[in-house]
């Protein structure tokens, strides 16, 4: 493995529950946290939805993965944005996520993405 | 020369995707860049079930994967997790592709300089 660090960005564009992808693109974040490399979590579109406070996975009878986003922190995954526009559109305020995560404009995510080594998004 | 990770999001014959990433493979090294894996993540896995038998007057895409296996010396992986998921395991795995876990993938990816997605 190369000794540089990696800038990883994971791009969460589904809702919580209707696709695997959150938790996949979850799993995807960590393990790449696991190898010290510089994740970022970034949160567009219907993405937004998994940071939505008060989701009730039990009640459709699935895994609730979006608890483990808590971990976040344990895994130094401290660069979290979620895209104010796609917020705005889906009447969802900031304070109603449940992580402490950068609302960023459209600008500032590109800037973002463009940092980065590699994007995944799912 | 730069060196790339592919990783393929999609189901094989649900999809044209898995196609376009065989053509950016073979393109990959056909112009002398370095290949250093194909991972199958999602519903990709479906590329390693053997028991996908594709009729003889249609293309099949997991030959064209195996061939760069063959010829070039390419990594097929495939990953473990999704694979159990989605009912592809062990028994079902083509013998040209290898059950490998995330931490495969992300070791890859921590020496390429591009990783390319097909979804």
């Amino acid at each position: 493995m190369s000794n540089s660090v990696k800038q990883i960005a994971i791009v969460n564009q589904q809702s919580s529950f209707n696709t695997p992808n959150g938790r996949e693109a979850l799993d995807l974040a960590l393990i790449f946290a696991a190898f010290d490399q510089s994740v970022c979590a970034i949160f567009i579109d219907d993405g937004v939805y998994q940071l939505y406070q008060g989701q009730q996975a039990e009640l459709i009878k699935t895994k609730d993965y979006l608890a483990t986003m808590k971990a976040f922190d344990l895994y130094d995954i401290d660069k979290i944005l979620v895209c104010e526009q796609s917020l705005q559109r889906r009447g969802i305020n900031a304070c109603e996520l449940t992580i402490n995560a950068n609302v960023a404009t459209s600008a500032q995510i590109r800037a973002q993405l463009e940092r980065c080594d590699h994007v995944l998004s799912l | 020369m730069a060196s790339f990770l592919i990783v393929i999001h999609s189901d094989n014959y649900a999809s044209q995707s898995t196609r376009s990433a065989l053509q950016f493979a073979q393109a990959v090294v056909q112009t002398g860049h370095q290949l250093k894996g194909i991972f199958l993540y999602q519903q990709a896995v479906n590329l390693a079930n053997q028991h996908i038998d594709i009729p003889s007057d249609e293309l099949d895409n997991r030959q064209g994967f195996i061939a760069l296996k063959q010829q070039h010396a390419i990594p097929l992986l495939m990953c473990v997790t999704a694979g159990e998921k989605r009912g592809v395991t062990q028994s079902q795995v083509e013998s040209h592709f290898t059950i490998a876990g995330l931490a495969e993938m992300a070791e890859i990816a921590c020496d390429v300089d591009r990783l390319i997605q097909f979804k």
